[in-house]
Formats: structure tokens, C-alpha cells, sequence
């Protein structure tokens, strides 16, 4: 028999459970020349493994901030996705990097944008049936990629946040922007405003255009729901700043 | 459900509920008291197991998801040759954990030298970030796990 523990302690599965982690589909990682195919079921330090050199920095990073390495061996990709009251590593990076999933179930499959996976009250897209079965990352080049992730979602779910960023500066000019923050809970921020107003400017950017940029912004942050703390909002607008102030043309391809 | 799978090269089945642990079942069935589980939230790392070679928390595994897997735990690695060669590396650089993390600890570092034959701090640390136990002090340790890893290249270049 096994020991009893307190609540909390066991596994709270229902009577019926599909094990869907040696479906040899799920498993499987392959690459054409225009985009990364993942299945749902690949841990994520396979995924490292393989991808590294290939795969957009912004997501790596992602992966690398999940956990330690003995839950990097079990966790997938496809269960960071789906849960969703904690979005923090992989789906901001992978909604600014316009992926797509997968939904399959018996005879029929729907491929789907990532924001489209849950809708603003959290519910999810996937029917009754249906199963995340892989995840496609197309190869889009980008010359300043930006990752961080703030505070402990687990002790400090009130101030935590992440924060990524994406830019491609061509000849003093951005030509590509988007950014997206995510928070514990339901709230996604992925503002198109933003990306539109600054897309185009020349760099550095101006006083005026930041100042712009930092009102719509902040705009975009008080429609959050509540559950992002004012503390959140602060930080998400800061860090805003910062990354508009640190925009340069690169030499080469640049991570920070 | 029934499950079959190979623990420490011997191979098994049971009978086992959904909804067990594999630290439990391991505990408490097969009676592998080396795994010592007190957070049952993947933080500890005093449960740590290979599973198909790589390192797992055993507390953090459905008994289910041990189906046609190869388990190793301290038990195994103890009567191979290779643990001789952390043995030897741990107690060189003064890092010998305490009895109570002892079996996990080495359980890690195997997993570290199995996916590295010449580990770097960085990936010690790293690895070790998921382990509580504050008997070591890292940086002797880490220095442990590379002398380590040197005796395991000699060991294997004869």
C-alpha cells in the first residue's frame, strides 16, 4: 500500500488516464528551410539539445529559464503551453515569434496562431478530442532579441513578470518590432499599438517617439485585468523604457 | 495497471494505482531506501533516479510513466566500477555529502558525467540548482565532480 500524505502530496488524477508521452508523433523534432517543427511531447532539454544553434535565442532562453535540468528531462513543450494559469517561459517568445500549433484529433488537425490557444477569459481552443500535437517555429531572422525574466513566479507571483522582445534594425532603421509580457494568470500582453508606432522610426529613437511609445504602452497596461498588480505595471513600462533607450543597430546578431 | 520496466539491469512488473508517486512505489514496494523524498515538489532532488539515463525526480513521476523504462538508482550505481571513480574524486577535494543526500548526490553526478566526460562548474552548478541539501559546499564539490570526471577518463583510456 502506499503512505497516505497530506492534501497536496498525491497525484489528483481521474480513473481514466491516457498516457500520451510514447506516442512516437509527439516525439519527434524536424526542420525545412523555412521553420522548426516540434512535437508536443519533446522535453525541453531535448529541444536544447538539438536546437541551440538553430532556434530563435529568444525561445532557448526561455527554455533555459524553466526549472533545472532534472525537470527540463520530463517537462515538454507541449505541457508549458497548455498551462495556462502559468505563462511565464515560452509563450511570449513563441507568440512574437508568430508560431503556430497544432491541434489533431482522430481524422483532422487545424493548425492555430498561439494567442488563439486560449481566449482573454482563459479558456482553452482545444475540443473535446483534440490533443496539442506539435509546435512550429518559423525562421525569421532578428537582429536584437531580448529575454528576461523577473522575480519567482512561485514565491512572488504578485511581482514576477516576463518580459521578451524582438527588433530587426536595418540601416538605421526598424524595420520589425514586437513585444509581448506575460504575467501569472490569465494576462498576455502583446501590444500591436506599440509595435505599429515604433515600427519604421529611425534609431535611436527621439525623445518624442519614447515619450509616445511609453504612453500607449502605458495605456495598453491599465486595460490588463486586475490580477496584474500595479507593481507589474511599473516594472513592464520600465523595462519598456530601457529596452527603447538600449536600441542599436548591432554589428552582428545581438542577445541580451 | 500493469507496468513492466528494468530497475538497476533487473527487470520487473507490478500492479500498481494510477495516481502513486514512483518515489513511493520505489519506497515503499521495491523498498529502495536510498531515495529520500521530503518536498514532493521536484525542489529536494533527494529522490533523484536515472530514468532511461537521465536524471529524473522520481517524486515529481507518475508510477505510470515507468513503463518500459530503464530505472538506475544509488543501489545500482553503488556496485558498478564508475562508482569508485566519484567516490575517489569526492573525498580528494574534501566534498563528501552527508548520509542522508549522499545517494542522490551521487545519482547526479553520475547523470552529470554520463552527459559530460568533462564537465564545466557552470554545469554542475546549474544541474545542482535543483538540490536543497546544504551539507557541501558547492565549489568543493564541483572540484570533486571534476577530478571525478578525470578518473573516469582514465578509468575509460585505460
Amino acid at each position: 500500500m502506499a503512505r497516505e500524505y497530506k492534501a497536496g502530496d498525491k497525484f489528483d488524477l481521474s480513473d481514466i488516464v491516457i498516457y500520451i508521452r510514447n506516442i512516437p508523433e509527439l516525439q519527434r523534432i524536424s526542420r525545412t528551410e523555412r521553420y522548426f517543427e516540434i512535437g508536443a511531447g519533446v522535453p525541453l532539454n531535448r529541444i536544447l539539445k538539438v536546437g541551440q544553434h538553430v532556434l530563435p535565442k529568444i525561445f532557448t532562453q526561455s527554455l533555459i529559464n524553466i526549472a533545472h535540468p532534472a525537470i527540463r528531462n520530463r517537462a515538454t513543450l507541449g505541457g508549458n503551453l497548455c498551462h495556462h494559469p502559468r505563462r511565464l517561459n515560452t509563450y511570449g517568445p513563441l507568440t512574437i515569434l508568430d508560431a503556430r500549433v497544432e491541434l489533431r484529433r482522430l481524422g483532422k488537425s487545424r493548425w492555430i496562431q498561439i494567442p488563439r490557444l486560449f481566449n482573454k477569459t482563459g479558456e482553452s481552443a482545444l475540443q473535446n478530442g483534440e490533443i496539442l500535437s506539435r509546435i512550429r517555429i518559423p525562421f525569421v531572422d532578428w537582429n536584437m532579441q531580448f529575454f528576461q525574466k523577473l522575480g519567482d513566479p512561485f514565491q512572488k507571483p504578485k511581482s514576477s513578470l516576463t518580459f521578451c522582445a524582438l527588433s530587426d534594425i536595418k540601416k538605421g532603421e526598424l524595420t520589425d518590432f514586437r513585444i509581448a509580457i506575460s504575467f501569472i494568470g490569465k494576462a498576455v500582453l502583446r501590444d500591436r499599438e506599440l509595435e505599429t508606432l515604433i515600427t519604421g522610426q529611425k534609431i535611436p529613437l527621439n525623445d518624442k517617439s519614447r515619450a509616445e511609445a511609453r504612453t500607449v504602452f502605458r495605456n495598453s497596461l491599465m486595460q490588463l485585468p486586475g490580477e496584474v498588480t500595479l507593481f507589474q505595471k511599473q516594472r513592464s513600462l520600465r523595462l519598456l523604457q530601457w529596452y527603447l533607450s538600449a536600441l542599436h543597430e548591432p554589428s552582428s546578431e545581438l542577445f541580451f | 495497471m500493469k507496468i513492466s520496466f528494468t530497475l538497476n539491469g533487473q527487470e520487473l512488473a507490478a500492479d500498481v494505482p494510477a495516481s502513486l508517486r514512483l518515489v513511493d512505489f520505489l519506497r515503499d514496494r521495491l523498498k529502495i531506501h536510498s531515495l529520500h523524498p521530503s518536498c514532493y515538489s521536484g525542489e529536494c532532488g533527494n529522490c533523484a533516479v536515472l530514468l532511461n539515463g537521465e536524471l529524473a525526480y522520481s517524486c515529481m513521476i507518475p508510477v505510470f510513466a515507468a513503463q518500459g523504462t530503464s530505472i538506475h538508482t544509488y543501489e545500482g550505481i553503488q556496485l558498478s566500477e564508475e562508482y569508485e571513480d566519484i567516490i575517489k574524486g569526492l573525498r580528494d577535494e574534501n566534498a563528501f555529502p552527508c548520509s542522508y543526500c549522499l545517494p542522490s548526490k551521487i545519482v547526479i553526478i553520475q547523470s552529470i558525467l554520463k552527459s559530460s566526460p568533462d564537465p564545466s562548474t557552470q554545469d554542475i552548478f546549474e544541474v545542482f540548482a535543483g538540490t536543497h541539501c546544504p551539507c557541501t559546499n558547492f565549489h568543493n564539490l564541483a572540484r570533486g565532480i571534476i577530478r571525478a570526471a578525470f578518473y573516469r577518463r582514465e578509468h575509460v583510456n585505460g
